[in-house]
């Protein structure tokens, strides 16, 4: 057992040397994901969010490996307000369905960063899934950037709904950091092109 | 036509005239010598200084009627009072800048004009012209070694485009006398640096930030909610991208889309904040920045034919752009991941002459600063820090064509998230 921890713990150093070859990374992670340790999946993560090629493919294959996005929805569910809001960030990363529930279901946190962080990493998503939260924080919670992230993350959905949403939001915000952040929402949306949800 | 006599000024390099510091009773004698303000201007070139004996010469060329000048029953001749000015402003340079200089035989060598430095000039010499531009602040402090390398030509190149000098990339008479006008008494350095005091000596400075997507779990979002609090907590307010006749009024008539604009009253600021598609949005930042480059106004009556042919600088008024398409002065602060910071860079550095003053990115950093660089890079940019202070809050340094580029990547301090 000693030694398997001393295997994860090189592992780890290994993988997080980017002056390390990339093929040796990648070996590393393969380590990380055949060891079965859950620890190592927050460096795996973060290690996906900007891997490229042969290591991407080996991080993607420890973190299937150790049923990753899982691992960081518990960890979103039941750790500590920090812990929380980092696997918030982290599931920024993974663009899929139980990412997205567990980010809706981490709006509704008692931790004000917790939610700051699950809307921020559904803007990364844009999934429909996640609107009607997304509606109720963007409407009702009591903290201003809480309610300027959710902004952003129902611009980021970009349908015909969530511009109302946003648009009616507009009208009734009073304060000045979110309603900047609502119009910034709306208005990007249309610069870059992105209006044909919007607009259908 | 009456030919002029010869100038009766001592003419060293040295002593000079500052057009707009002359005496309105001095002005108005030389316009009732036939010379205009519009002769001065022309006589001083793009620094508004007359000096040297060519410019001198010139001055007096242009006098139409020399015998006025030199005999006016019951006051002081024109020449007298014109060398009177000279002689005053040439004490004073000596007495501050000229401190710096007197005692090295072979500066005062290069100043009669019987050598000049250059690559393999005696570095005590070198080492002192070195301190005195990176005092006025045309060097980076730590390439002050006595060796007259690529970065302290380029230093001189600067100086001497700024100073309306011969651009001869060595110390010579003309640059060594515009030096000795323009640095202060050794030991001190100018309160604030050149590359600021030329931004903003005219009402508004500008500077670019654009903000890219993050990488290694944090998310563009964020940096966004940090940065537009930051703004508001420092007294900027937003321009709406629709209020025209606000826009208008800080001189801006037509904002790329990608460009939000916000204003403290005294400075604007251009804001891109690409989407999350990275390399699109890289792209798009940079095709931004480019476009929307700081540009200095003139108040409202800012001339933008005008802004690009000519350029507010340290002695005056700067040399005319090569190109007329691109602003005069950009300050630009690159935040992001590699892979949207990384194209903007790129692009912006490989122009064939940067426009850039000042390039701050975090590209390649290890870790996120959840858009704080980008803010830490306006806070030192308003503050008119010095390259050493920048150098803490935004990396290590480099120079570039026109200024410096700063990368936090390798920057020593860890930013706070």
């Amino acid at each position: 057992m000693i030694a398997m921890r001393n295997d994860v713990g090189t592992a780890l150093a290994v993988l997080a040397d980017h002056r390390r070859p990339e093929a040796e990374r990648a070996r590393a992670a393969t380590t990380l994901g055949e060891a079965g340790d859950a620890h190592a999946v927050l460096a795996l993560a973060i290690e996906y969010g900007e891997a490229a090629g042969s290591l991407r493919r080996a991080v993607s294959y420890a973190l299937g490996r150790l049923n990753g996005v899982e691992v960081l929805a518990r960890q979103l569910a039941f750790a500590d307000p920090r812990s929380r809001a980092r696997a918030a960030e982290v599931l920024s990363l993974f663009n899929d369905e139980r990412a997205t529930r567990a980010l809706t279901l981490g709006l509704t946190d008692a931790d004000e960063d917790v939610r700051i962080n699950s809307a921020c990493a559904l803007v990364e998503h844009g999934d429909p899934l996640a609107l009607d939260e997304l509606e109720r924080r963007l409407e009702t919670d009591p903290s201003r950037k809480v309610r300027a992230a959710a902004a952003q993350a129902v611009g980021a959905i970009g349908t015909v709904r969530a511009r109302q949403v946003l648009e009616r939001a507009a009208r009734t915000e009073e304060d000045t950091f979110v309603v900047i952040l609502i119009e910034r929402t709306i208005q990007r949306r249309i610069d870059e092109g992105e209006s044909e949800d919007f607009g259908c | 036509m009456v030919r002029a006599v010869a100038s009766p000024i001592v003419a060293d390099n040295v002593g000079y005239i500052v057009i707009d510091d002359l005496s309105q009773d001095l002005r108005s004698d030389l316009h009732d010598a036939g010379v205009s303000d519009d002769d001065l201007r022309s006589i001083a070139g793009r620094d508004g200084v007359v000096r040297g004996a060519e410019e001198l010469d010139n001055l007096f060329t242009r006098l139409r009627e020399p015998t006025r000048a030199l005999v006016r029953p019951g006051r002081q001749s024109l020449f007298d009072a014109l060398r009177a000015h000279v002689e005053r402003n040439r004490q004073a340079a000596m007495d501050r800048g000229g401190r710096r200089f007197s005692h090295d035989p072979v500066l005062m060598q290069v100043l009669e004009g019987h050598l000049s430095l250059g690559p393999q000039s005696p570095a005590a010499s070198v080492f002192r012209v070195e301190q005195a531009l990176a005092d006025i602040g045309f060097l980076d402090p730590t390439a002050v070694d006595g060796d007259f390398d690529d970065l302290t030509m380029k230093a001189v190149e600067r100086f001497q485009i700024e100073a309306d000098v011969p651009v001869t990339s060595r110390i010579d008479a003309a640059t060594l006398g515009a030096l000795i006008g323009a640095a202060p008494p050794p030991g001190e350095k100018l309160v604030t640096r050149p590359e600021y005091d030329r931004m903003l000596a005219t009402d508004r400075l500008e500077v670019t930030i654009a903000l890219g997507a993050g990488d290694r779990g944090y998310t563009r979002a964020q940096a966004e909610l940090a940065v537009i609090e930051g703004l508001l907590d420092r007294g900027f307010e937003r321009v709406p991208p629709r209020d025209a006749a606000r826009l208008r009024e800080l001189g801006l008539d037509g904002v790329d889309p990608h460009v939000d604009v916000w204003t403290n009253g005294e400075t604007t600021l251009h804001i891109v904040m690409p989407a999350n598609d990275e390399p699109a949005s890289g792209r798009a930042a940079a095709r931004a920045a480019e476009r929307s480059g700081a540009v200095l106004w003139t108040g409202r009556s800012f001339d933008l034919a005008e802004a690009h042919t000519r350029r507010t600088g340290l002695l005056g008024r700067r040399a005319p752009r090569p190109s007329s398409a691109r602003p005069a002065y950009q300050l630009v602060c690159v935040s992001g991941c590699d892979a949207s910071a990384g194209p903007v860079q790129d692009r912006l550095l490989g122009r064939a002459q940067i426009d850039t003053d000042l390039l701050a990115t975090d590209r390649g950093a290890p870790e996120s600063s959840r858009g704080h660089h980008a803010l830490g890079f306006l806070d030192a940019v308003l503050a008119r820090a010095d390259t050493a202070v920048l150098r803490r809050a935004l990396g290590e340094s480099s120079a570039t064509e026109r200024g410096f580029l700063f990368n936090r990547s390798n920057a020593t301090e860890a930013h706070g998230a």
